[in-house]
């Protein structure tokens, strides 16, 4: 490109300009391009180079086709037309080479029909539409060896070589594609709970030997190029070196937010950067932090034992969560003979990515609050991942729990609602009334587990159009000053039951799939009818690693935990296994 | 009270005088109606016949209404018009009850009392004959009033001023209705 | 004028000084409403509370407009300044009727000369507490819906939750206290009156006395009904500050689930309140030269209580720290743990010292008489009882039960500026009821005097 070689450029949906380092020169390169072509999404910094921008279309909107890990080929469908008159890259391609008015939908089963072998290409095409896959398309598996785990090096690193710099695509806007996405940005980091920002992750003694803590502005120098960046004491961090997430600090995708890692990554491929230095600038860089204390205090709340003490005494968790006694009231019980909604949650199972937090968040219409309201802990989201640290800082055990609303038989909420607006249905369900919530925020103080949610401001308001289309038609969209919480996605419940009701049957086991639990990649989360001895959920819920939170306050609640059993590797020295 | 025939009103010093007056007065076969007084005298009220123990009624049957209109309230409302479970507690949680039938209790009979206090007193009261009399403007102050039903006779009013006068009344007045 | 000390038999000074005669007291106290020119230290007084009373309105405009999350507020601390300034100051009020009723109730006739002032300002306090609640609903345009009454979608308030029993407290207490002042004043009212000498202030006083003409039957009416309203504001005052206590206790929150919180909450407010009257009192009777009516005994005897409820208070704090101990609630003694050494520990001790410590040189006679030093420490128990409040809502709730939801609160511009404008509203109010209606209750205060003279007879 330097030379003059390349006449023109056509850029499909990357953006180099902003996720390469600086000194590689590719800004500076791309100018010297007579014809810059650019396709994608948002305008975005390698847009603002190109004198040609060629409006993409999203994934939901265009054909087009992927692969499945065993490699089988997906066939992606547009879900929607085309908002924007955008035009997929296949049809962009096709247009270079002169086909301008082909048809995404076209191009795709032209490239399968060309590569089909086999009778009935038209049969084979709408059944691989139909199940999501296409037949015989996968790859032949191939036999692996594992590898001998890595042995750590015997001698510490260097001191005097300064700080070694690690880089990594951000958890949730990866390299900085997702920046513009406010789901994302405000998607809690895996334990690190951040929002909205990077952080230069280092250990607790890199901290204090450097005289830094957590928010304090810093400058971090490789050679001559240098960034200003927070700090933030990540627990079970490698002395001597921090960790950047690339990703941030873009210029063209809305306010900017963080820093951007890409100026320090080195130009050798590498992912790493040895003799860094840093400096105290004296500066606050305030941070969102969703979870500001990642201590369980002895409270055993996210309940982690070795398998040894399961397999010697199975029924171990009765000993930390004893039950109460079923008639330690002095009320009668409420009776739930029809359904008996309940959740059960696999610790073991879950490791704490979040995306529970996001499909819920998508499926009913949870508002983003944006970075200070994170800060003054704000945040909607209906179903939050608390990460524990047990353990010593230099090497803790961390413990992701997913906590959504508990559904208590004996709602704390309820009990002190004036006008009640939260209420229990016959089902079990604790039911938030948003049209008679008059906001007293009572039950909020009065939950146990803090998962209720409150619209402090008129979140969801004023959105513009665009967005209309991303809310669920299902799920009210609350208003300011009303009380929010999980609902078991009570429109799922309601649906099935139509279902049900109009083929005159009971609902199915396995029928209702909440969001969280449609989208763990685990499986962790399992809901059903307790009333149904044979629904999974029911089946979980008698496994002897199950336990409720807080049952001696005698709530009752009905989701439930599955105490977490690892299985430390001892030979390895880095921690978990 | 009663403004259909004339009066005498006579002014003294003290609650004292007043009351020896009044007890006088009545031995002698006069027909006192009216104290007015800048503080309560004690004995007063009974020496002219004028105890008053509606208050008490008041105050207490208001209370009883509010006590079982509070309750009743809240065990229709929770058990019969909107029975809902709640937190798991039964739909009649009387010990839930008692604060709002408490309150409701002294409420009805603060009001009852109020009401009942401004009704019988006929109030409000913009005119009465005695507003005549300069003297009664310092009922409020630091003199003591009564007023006498003047006798029919000309003569006999004379005697009752006198007689007024000897009790110790600084000075008398008659009022016409 | 001069002041003669006349002591009881006990060598307490006099509840009223200086033989002064029924005529006199009438004249000295409604001559500051009819007679007197509005001091100039009353008048600053009055606009510096009116300024303020403008931020309060400012503050409330801005609040309907964006909502409450103007407030520092959060999850899991949902209840702020908005609640620690309605029990602050529904426990400011709980002086008046104390003094007005209980006092009534055990005959001691000293309440008479600060009965009224206490009442108004009970008052006025109850007016600025009961903004509070209402103000701090996320959809405040709806407070009516704690409310029984039938509509068309038939549903009801639920009558389990303390915030209806705190609705019917305080509406209660309002309207109680409202009755029991206005009753008291209406002989007053029929005073000013006769007393006043232009004739729309006369026709005014007449229509708002209703007409009082003194005679016996209304006397004894009065008498019957105020001692009886009396009887029913004693133990309503109990009640009003123990339901506003079950709004903390019926929770489950650690440092808010304590059956001790309804007498420690009375005996708190009764606490608070009498610092209020003495903050209040000093000044006024400073200004409008009250030195005869409002006597050195009535500031040893409000100490007094002062110092007793001071002390009930800080049974309250030692038995509450003792049980989270001795209880072995996990949860209970970290709350415990919390307050005394976490984030928000500074605040616990000075509570302490404003709460304890501080009240304790009123065991002083001299002290006790010292209104210099009165003032002083009124106004520090004042500010050690609001935070008080605020340790208790605010402490409790930042650090509950799942450490994975824990935070921090901190109260804005706009929760100062509520907060600030609440005292301008108390003192418009205040101002305003100087300058219209008699700030001392004339009636009783004729009574006392017509005692004394009888006496001396």
């Amino acid at each position: 490109m330097r030379t003059g070689q390349v006449e023109t450029l056509v850029i499909l949906g990357a953006n180099p300009v902003y996720a390469s380092p600086p000194s590689a020169g590719f800004a500076e390169a791309l100018n010297q391009v007579p014809n810059r072509i650019h396709l994608g999404l948002f305008p975005d910094e390698t847009a603002e180079c190109c004198n040609w921008r060629l409006p993409a279309t999203h994934a939901l909107e265009h054909w087009s086709d992927a692969r499945t890990f065993d490699g089988s080929a997906s066939v992606i469908q547009p879900l929607i037309e085309p908002l924007y008159e955008g035009r997929s890259p296949h049809q962009v391609l096709a247009a270079l080479s002169g086909d301008f008015l082909a048809s995404g939908q076209a191009l795709v089963q032209d490239y399968w029909r060309r590569n089909h072998q086999g009778e009935d290409f038209e049969r084979w095409w709408r059944q691989g539409l139909y199940r999501g896959v296409l037949e015989g398309t996968s790859f032949e598996p191939e036999t692996v060896e594992p590898m001998a785990a890595p042995v750590p090096p015997e001698s510490a690193p260097n001191k005097d070589a300064g700080i070694e710099l690690s880089f990594a695509p951000d958890p949730t806007i990866y390299d900085g594609r997702f920046a513009e996405n406010a789901w994302l940005q405000e998607l809690p980091k895996p334990v690190l709970s951040l929002t909205w920002d990077n952080a230069a992750y280092m250990s607790e003694a890199t901290a204090k030997r450097l005289g830094v803590w957590n928010e304090d502005t810093v400058e971090i120098s490789v050679g001559d190029r240098s960034v200003e960046a927070p700090v933030w004491v990540t627990p079970g961090h490698a002395d001597d070196a921090i960790t950047l997430h690339l990703g941030y600090g873009r210029e063209s995708a809305g306010e900017v937010r963080g820093f951007n890692a890409y100026e320090l990554l080195p130009l050798d491929g590498g992912w790493s950067a040895i003799g860094a230095e840093l400096r105290k600038l004296g500066r606050r860089w305030p941070l969102a932090d969703r979870q500001t204390h990642q201590q369980m205090e002895n409270r055993d709340l996210a309940v982690s034992v070795p398998l040894d003490r399961y397999q010697s005494d199975p029924s171990f968790v009765t000993q930390i969560h004893p039950p109460p006694e079923a008639d330690n009231t002095l009320l009668p019980p409420w009776k739930y003979d029809g359904y008996k909604w309940g959740m059960a949650i696999d610790l073991s199972a879950c490791m704490g990515c979040g995306a529970c937090t996001l499909a819920c968040q998508a499926e009913n219409n949870i508002p983003v609050v944006g970075k200070e309201a994170v800060i003054n802990n704000r945040a909607m989201h209906w179903i939050r991942v608390d990460y524990y640290f047990q353990g010593s800082p230099a090497a803790p055990e961390i413990i992701p729990q997913p906590v959504p609303c508990m559904h208590c038989e004996n709602a704390p909420c309820e009990l002190v609602c004036p006008v009640g607006a939260t209420v229990h249905s016959g089902e079990g369900l604790n039911q938030m009334v948003y049209n008679r919530c008059v906001g007293t925020r009572y039950c909020s103080n009065n939950c146990p587990y803090k998962v209720r949610r409150f619209n402090f401001l008129d979140f969801s308001g004023f959105q513009p159009e665009s967005y209309d289309g991303r809310m669920n038609p299902d799920v009210t969209v609350r208003r300011r000053g009303v009380m929010e919480k999980c609902t078991y996605c009570v429109q799922r419940i309601e649906e099935a039951r139509i279902t049900a009701g109009k083929e005159d049957r009971k609902i199915r086991d396995g029928e209702i799939v909440t969001a969280c639990q449609q989208v763990c990649p685990t499986e962790a989360i399992v809901f059903g009818d307790l009333n149904d001895p044979g629904s999974r959920v029911s089946t979980a819920k008698r496994s002897q690693r199950d336990y409720g939170l807080l049952l001696e306050l005698n709530t009752k609640p009905r989701t439930s935990y599955a105490a977490r059993l690892k299985n430390r590797n001892d030979a390895s020295d880095d921690g978990e296994s | 009270m009663s403004s259909d025939a004339a009066r005498v009103l006579a002014e003294f010093a003290t609650g004292r005088c007043l009351l020896d007056a009044v007890q006088r007065l009545k031995a002698d076969g006069f027909r006192p109606l009216d104290a007015y007084s800048p503080t309560p005298v004690e004995g007063l009220d009974e020496a002219l016949g004028q105890q008053d123990h509606t208050m008490s009624k008041l105050a207490f049957f208001g209370g009883l209404s509010g006590a079982v209109a509070g309750y009743g309230l809240q065990y229709w409302v929770s058990v019969d018009a909107y029975p809902i479970n709640v937190a798991g507690r039964p739909l009649h949680s009387w010990p839930a009850f008692i604060p709002i039938t408490f309150e409701c209790t002294i409420l009805f009979a603060s009001l009852t009392l109020a009401v009942g206090f401004f009704l019988i007193n006929a109030y409000p009261v913009v005119y009465d004959p005695v507003f005549q009399a300069p003297e009664v403007s310092r009922a409020s102050r630091d003199r003591y009033c009564l007023t006498v039903e003047a006798p029919p006779s000309a003569r006999a009013t004379e005697a009752l001023e006198r007689l007024l006068i000897e009790l110790g009344a600084e000075s008398t007045r008659r009022l016409q209705p | 004028m001069a002041v003669i000390e006349k002591r009881d038999p006990l060598g307490r000074p006099g509840v009223i000084a200086g033989g002064h005669g029924a005529a006199d007291v009438t004249d000295k106290i409604s001559a500051i409403v009819l007679k007197r020119r509005t001091p100039a230290t009353i008048l600053a007084a009055g606009a510096t509370a009116f300024l303020l009373f403008l931020g309060l309105v400012t503050a409330i405009s801005y609040l309907f407009y964006r909502g409450v999350g103007i407030w520092g507020i959060n999850v899991p601390v949902a209840w702020g300044f908005a609640i620690v300034n309605f029990v602050w100051w529904i426990g400011i009020g709980h002086a008046g009727t104390l003094i007005s009723a209980i006092l009534l109730l055990l005959h001691q006739n000293w309440r008479v000369s600060i009965n009224r002032l206490a009442e108004a300002m009970t008052l006025f306090a109850v007016a600025c507490a009961g903004m509070f609640p209402l103000l701090h609903l996320g959809r405040p345009q709806y407070f009516y819906w704690l409310l029984p009454y039938p509509t068309s979608m038939g549903v009801w308030p639920q009558f389990r939750s303390p915030l209806v029993w705190d609705l019917f407290a305080i509406s209660t207490y309002g309207t109680v206290s409202l009755i029991f002042w206005y009753l008291g004043l209406i002989p007053d009212l029929a005073s000013m009156r006769d007393t006043a000498n232009r004739r729309w202030v006369k026709k005014a006083y007449g229509l708002l006395s209703f007409g009082w003409r003194g005679t016996a039957r209304e006397w004894s009416r009065f008498q019957r009904g105020y001692l009886i309203l009396g009887g029913m504001a004693t133990p309503l005052v109990v009640s009003v500050h123990s339901v506003v206590s079950l709004d903390f206790t019926v929770a489950v929150t650690p440092g808010w689930h304590s059956t001790l919180f309804p007498p420690y909450f009375v005996a708190g407010a009764i606490f608070s309140g009498f610092a209020m009257v003495l903050t209040i009192v000093i000044p006024i009777r400073r200004i409008f030269g009250l030195q005869d009516l409002i006597t050195l005994r009535h500031f040893d005897n409000m100490s007094k209580v002062m110092l007793a409820s001071g002390w009930i208070v800080a049974y309250s704090y030692i038995v509450e720290t003792f049980i989270s101990w001795y209880g072995a609630n996990q949860f209970e003694s970290y709350m415990m743990w919390n307050r005394l050494f976490g984030q928000y520990g500074y605040m616990y001790w000075i509570v302490l010292f404003c709460n304890i410590i501080a009240i304790q040189p009123l065991w002083k006679r001299s002290l006790r008489q010292n209104l210099v030093f009165l003032w002083v420490l009124s106004i520090v128990v004042n500010v050690g009882m609001w935070l008080e409040r605020y340790v208790i809502v605010v402490q409790s709730l930042h650090r509950d039960f799942m450490p994975g939801a824990w935070g921090m609160y901190s109260g804005t511009f706009w929760d100062w500026l509520t907060l600030l404008g609440s005292f301008g509203l108390f003192g418009s109010l205040l101002f305003l009821f100087l300058r219209l209606a008699p700030a001392l209750s004339i009636s009783e205060a004729r009574e006392l005097a017509e005692a004394s003279a009888e006496e001396r007879r």
